[in-house]
């Protein structure tokens, strides 16, 4: 029985081999993509967390630059998007479009505010005083691991944005009356997007961050 | 259009929003809009395959341009930077502009008729891809205008030699072309791909299981999973690269830390799963080929199958064996060797199986057959070189030599090239209407055949007396003249073949010297053959009901229980979806985006800093911004046709 | 594995549940995370243990429940293992294959001249400089000890060829270490290979027949795909 089957009043049932709609094969293979993607610019990273050009081994401790408290606070914020998406998937399911509103709202604002988080680390991290972190260099001499460390978490931040306005166009759409539950699997698959985001993070923040204090 | 017998009707209301701005081509559009709109697989298909031929010629001439320069020792045909720009760009032409689109060209057309669908899952999305693709040549071939000239990089761009630190022209923006536009045409091969994994995995006619598809169709499957899994290697190593370039990053300068090592992994990574990406659809086609000119089923369809998984899957994990003179290390290298040497066992067991196809039966050598059979001998030899290159020691000796060079011509001209000609000769009657000139057909193939080997076999032979690749030029005394001018008139035999092959391609549909077609003149097996040619514009005037492998086949010569039934039409007739203008603005927006980021630089002639200025990148983002919100929003609208059965 | 009731609402009510609560526990494990982190107290392998332990745990919650994998048909958890397995083998075998060049921490060479002196304790393989001959103590001496030299001083002292230098290196990883000297009047050479391969230190003593210092060396390290001198 297919997922769509128990909506058979609302919206008709996908008709195809699978019985699963081709939005949903679509994401699935896409954020299957994905994963080599993140795994690419994560497995750079751990190859070159630690190399400088001018000085070797382990004396270079960024956890001079890092600021754990406003990056967890923004993996809270991130986890706490995801549980706002998940529900306004399960609300356009239910036709409940007041609650989908709400709940398409507080993503958007929480991965707003994520992305605020964000931008501030970065303007952060490049004009710390005495511990300048920039694309090329850390405190001056060149590493390696702003430039990891910069793409991977821009590459992740632009994937958050792309997810954002995304989720503003569906706000957007539901003001205009014609949303309806024959819309839910669209949601879905956005909130397939979204959780993804959420996932690389997961990784991002133990193998990025909370590793540095580790080794 | 044979529009007499089939009704119009107004379209459904069920459009969400329709647009006042470029609203949706309806059925009766005509001329060049058509082609420019049309969301349909088949003309996309065909316009991946004009678009490809036009850059197998380019792609050719500078083959033989390279050819020429090597006709003797020390000649001056190409200066030194010229000749690394030549086989640049052949190598880069061949791979991304002309087999990996050839290949996209018979997915887009053939694959849904095989299935018995009536388009991909997402006909826009297929038009994207199509004109990302034109894109991505026309950015790839711009760069012969600007600074630096063409790339001269070689098709894999090894770091650091792609730093600006080590430009031999002072600003040199060839390797900023190359690199954009290898990620449009990543960005067509990947929405292509998503497209046809969802189109095989979902809109199956009923009663077409996975095992009775036909094997060309498995292929376009694994050659899906093989792009979507290995494109975002190379994309991320690209964009690792323009930062390097672009933004003063230290991914692959040595000088700063960064390990030049990392590119060659991380290109391989995706580049050897691209080599299976590029021979794979070729073995579908020969794979379909075989068995309706030895009038017997495929032997073993499902190892061959299964075969052509394991191929794609192992494929990611041989990677390094275009690595071993790199100094990885003892254990990494024996493991690529061993895990290189296993991966000739699904190759070989197709090879088995096609000769076991042929065994008995009753062979016919028209010109389909013949370069069937000249990719199963040709792909052999490239074979059994490329099994000679797993063993470390030995590839220690081929690395950067001709040998190489003879190896990969063989498996990709030999294979690849051989088998999509095939498939041309074999699916043209579908596509035209029209028998190709089977005289000409022959022809071609003699020339292509014996061009090819003379240009390439002396190749090996050239390769182990010493002469290194890449090399613009060779010097007296080493005894290469003789060999290298017999390869360039090769070369020039196969080129000669190849044009009037492409002519006869072009010409096919407007020929009208040509015998029409008929719906199955090689009386073949697969679902396509039970439609009419050139196809209707809805494919099949009903779903048919598959009850069968070789549908095709069986609804001639098996038994009453076989034959395919038809679903009835119903009283929406059959929807077609109207063409849509949505793709095309964003393709141009995207095109604008990569060409603002190649332009976004200059410098500061006073005090020498650099000046960043995006508007041109952010103006064509925007169009494509635009693009995808309108696409999203335009509706399906469409128009219903009520063909008769027969009208298929 | 997508058994539906008749009544889609108050399936997805019952989910608000499970999402509310997996919501909570994924908080609650980031907060265990980030306290590991500052407590400290444990090493570090047993640190990143945990942490990819918890990474695990929480990646699967999330496609698991938030992303529906549970209740739908099996092809899409396939679609997506698929990339995710083959980005973890061949990212694992890119980061296993990309060396660490070694770095030489330090390398010293210095002549040991001490000279003999009657109120000092020795113990036995020490060297002393005495009427500029070397010796080498061959028991433990308390003070007042023997003079090397003297006709009864063979117990204690004997005579040594050359000038003994005292060698120290460190070195962060490296599975060969080569020490030899520039100077083709002063030999020296040593190679070993070093029983642990990460954070390597050493030292030795050496006979040598000229005074020499560290400039007059050079210190090879090899590892999987280099070879690192220190001039």
């Amino acid at each position: 029985m297919s997922e769509a089957s128990a909506h058979a009043l609302d919206h008709h049932e996908p008709v195809t081999s699978t019985g699963i709609h081709n939005k949903k094969v679509l994401m699935w293979a896409f954020l299957g993509s994905d994963c080599m993607f993140f795994g690419t610019l994560i497995s750079t990273h751990l190859i070159y967390r630690k190399i400088s050009a001018t000085v070797g081994g382990n004396f270079l401790d960024i956890r001079d630059v890092f600021d754990i408290e406003l990056t967890s606070f923004s993996t809270f914020i991130l986890l706490a998007s995801s549980l706002f998406m998940a529900l306004a998937v399960s609300a356009i399911h239910k036709g409940n479009l007041t609650s989908t509103r709400w709940m398409l709202f507080g993503t958007i604002i929480f991965g707003a505010i994520f992305l605020a988080c964000q931008v501030y680390e970065f303007t952060h991290f490049v004009h710390a005083p005495g511990n300048e972190l920039t694309l090329s260099s850390y405190r001056g001499e060149p590493h390696v691991f702003g430039s990891t460390f910069y793409v991977l978490t821009g590459t992740h931040g632009t994937h958050v944005a792309i997810g954002v306005f995304w989720l503003l166009g569906w706000l957007a759409y539901s003001f205009t009356g014609k949303m309806s539950t024959a819309d839910a699997m669209d949601v879905e698959c956005c909130g397939l997007y979204w959780h993804f985001v959420d996932i690389v993070w997961i990784i991002i923040f133990p193998v990025i961050y909370l590793m540095e204090y580790a080794f | 259009m044979a529009t007499e017998s089939i009704k119009y009707v107004t379209p459904d209301s069920d459009t969400k929003i329709e647009t006042k701005a470029f609203p949706r081509p309806g059925q009766h559009t005509k001329g060049i809009v058509n082609w420019l709109t049309t969301i349909d697989h088949k003309k996309i298909g065909i316009m991946y395959g004009v678009a490809a031929l036009f850059f197998l010629i380019i792609g050719g001439i500078e083959a033989l341009l390279i050819r020429s320069q090597l006709w003797d020792h020390n000649m001056d045909v190409l200066t030194n930077r010229q000749y690394n720009q030549m086989f640049t760009m052949h190598g880069t032409t061949m791979v991304f502009l002309v087999i990996m689109p050839l290949s996209a060209a018979f997915f887009n057309f053939i694959m849904p008729l095989q299935i018995g669908a009536r388009d991909v899952a997402f006909p826009r999305m297929n038009t994207l891809s199509l004109w990302c693709f034109i894109a991505g040549g026309i950015t790839l071939n711009l760069s012969w205008f600007f600074t630096g000239g063409s790339p001269a990089i070689g098709w894999f761009g090894y770091a650091p030699l792609t730093d600006t630190r080590f430009a031999e022209v002072l600003g040199d923006m060839g390797p900023d072309f190359w690199i954009f536009s290898l990620q449009i045409l990543g960005l067509a091969s990947l929405l292509a791909s998503f497209n046809f994994i969802t189109t095989i995995i979902n809109m199956r006619a009923p009663g077409m299981t996975m095992m009775r598809l036909p094997v060309f169709t498995w292929m376009t499957l694994i050659v899906s999973f093989l792009i979507i899994l290995a494109f975002p290697a190379i994309t991320i190593a690209l964009v690792e690269l323009m930062f390097d370039r672009t933004y003063g990053t230290n991914f692959y300068d040595f000088l700063e830390g960064g390990k030049p090592h990392l590119w060659q992994h991380l290109f391989w990574i995706f580049g050897h799963p691209e080599v299976y990406i590029l021979i794979l659809p070729a073995m579908g086609i020969v794979s379909e080929i075989i068995p309706v000119f030895s009038r017997k089923p495929l032997f073993g369809y499902g190892l061959i199958i299964f075969s052509g998984a394991i191929i794609g899957f192992m494929g990611f994990a041989v990677w390094s064996h275009h690595m071993f003179t790199t100094g990885m290390g003892i254990v990494a290298t024996s493991a690529f060797s061993i895990l290189t040497m296993l991966i000739a066992i699904p190759t070989g067991i197709k090879i088995f199986n096609w000769i076991g196809t042929m065994w008995g039966g009753r062979i016919r050598f028209e010109t389909p057959m013949l370069f069937a059979l000249g990719f199963i001998t040709m792909f052999m030899v490239g074979g059994f070189t490329g099994i000679m290159h797993s063993s470390v020691p030995i590839d220690a000796q081929h690395q950067d030599s001709y040998f190489v060079v003879a190896h990969f011509h063989y498996v990709l001209i030999g294979g690849a090239l051989f088998g999509l000609f095939a498939g041309f000769y074999f699916w043209l009657p579908k596509l035209s209407g029209k028998m190709l000139n089977e005289k000409l057909g022959k022809f071609v193939f003699t020339l292509m055949f014996i061009g090819f080997n003379l240009t390439f076999f002396p190749m090996h032979y050239l390769g182990m007396i010493g002469q290194p690749r890449r090399t613009h030029s060779y010097n007296e005394g080493h005894g290469f003249e003789t060999w290298n001018q017999i390869a360039t008139i090769g070369a020039f035999i196969l080129g000669v073949g190849i044009a009037i092959g492409v002519y006869q391609f072009v010409t096919a549909a407007f020929n009208k010297k040509l015998k029409p077609a008929g719906k199955n003149p090689w009386d073949a097996r697969t679902l396509e053959w039970t439609l009419s040619s050139p196809v209707k514009e809805y494919n099949f005037a009903r779903t048919p009901i598959i009850k069968s492998r070789d549908q095709a086949w069986e609804n001639n010569y098996g038994p009453k229980e076989n034959h395919s039934d038809k679903e009835p039409l119903d009283d929406h007739g059959v929807h077609m979806p109207d063409r849509s203008w949505y793709p095309l603005v964003t393709a141009l927006g995207i095109f604008g985006l990569v060409l603002g980021m190649l332009f976004h630089q200059s410098v500061d002639l006073n005090t020498g800093e650099i000046i960043r200025d995006y508007t041109y990148a952010i103006a064509g983002g925007v169009v494509a911004i635009i693009g995808i919100i309108m696409w999203s929003i335009e509706g399906p609208a469409g128009y219903h046709l009520f063909p008769k059965e027969s009208e298929e | 594995m997508s058994g539906h009731s008749e009544d889609p609402v108050a399936e997805e009510s019952k989910r608000f549940f499970t999402f509310f609560n997996l919501s909570m526990l994924l908080v609650a494990i980031t907060g265990i995370e980030i306290v590991i982190i500052y407590v400290q107290t444990f090493d570090g392998a047993s640190i990143i243990g945990v942490l990819f332990a918890t990474s695990i745990i929480k990646f699967v919650g999330v496609i698991t429940w938030f992303m529906h994998l549970r209740w739908e048909k099996i092809l899409n958890t396939i679609l997506f293992l698929m990339g995710l397995v083959i980005a973890v083998f061949t990212y694992f075998a890119v980061i296993y294959m990309a060396d660490d060049p070694p770095v030489v921490e330090e390398f010293v060479v210095s002549p040991l001249e001490h000279d003999w002196k009657a109120d000092e304790e020795y113990q036995k393989g020490d060297y002393v400089k005495h009427k500029n001959v070397f010796y080498v103590s061959n028991i433990e001496q308390n003070s007042p000890s023997i003079v090397p030299g003297e006709k009864d001083s063979a117990n204690s002292w004997n005579k040594v060829d050359g000038i003994p230098h005292q060698f120290t290196w460190k070195v962060s990883n490296g599975d060969l270490i080569e020490i030899n000297s520039l100077q083709p009047g002063n030999p020296f050479f040593h190679q070993y290979h070093p029983s642990e391969i990460y954070n390597i230190e050493g030292s030795k003593i050496a006979l040598l027949t000229q005074s020499a210092s560290t400039d007059d060396f050079r210190i090879k390290v090899r590892s999987d795909a280099f070879w690192v001198e220190n001039q």
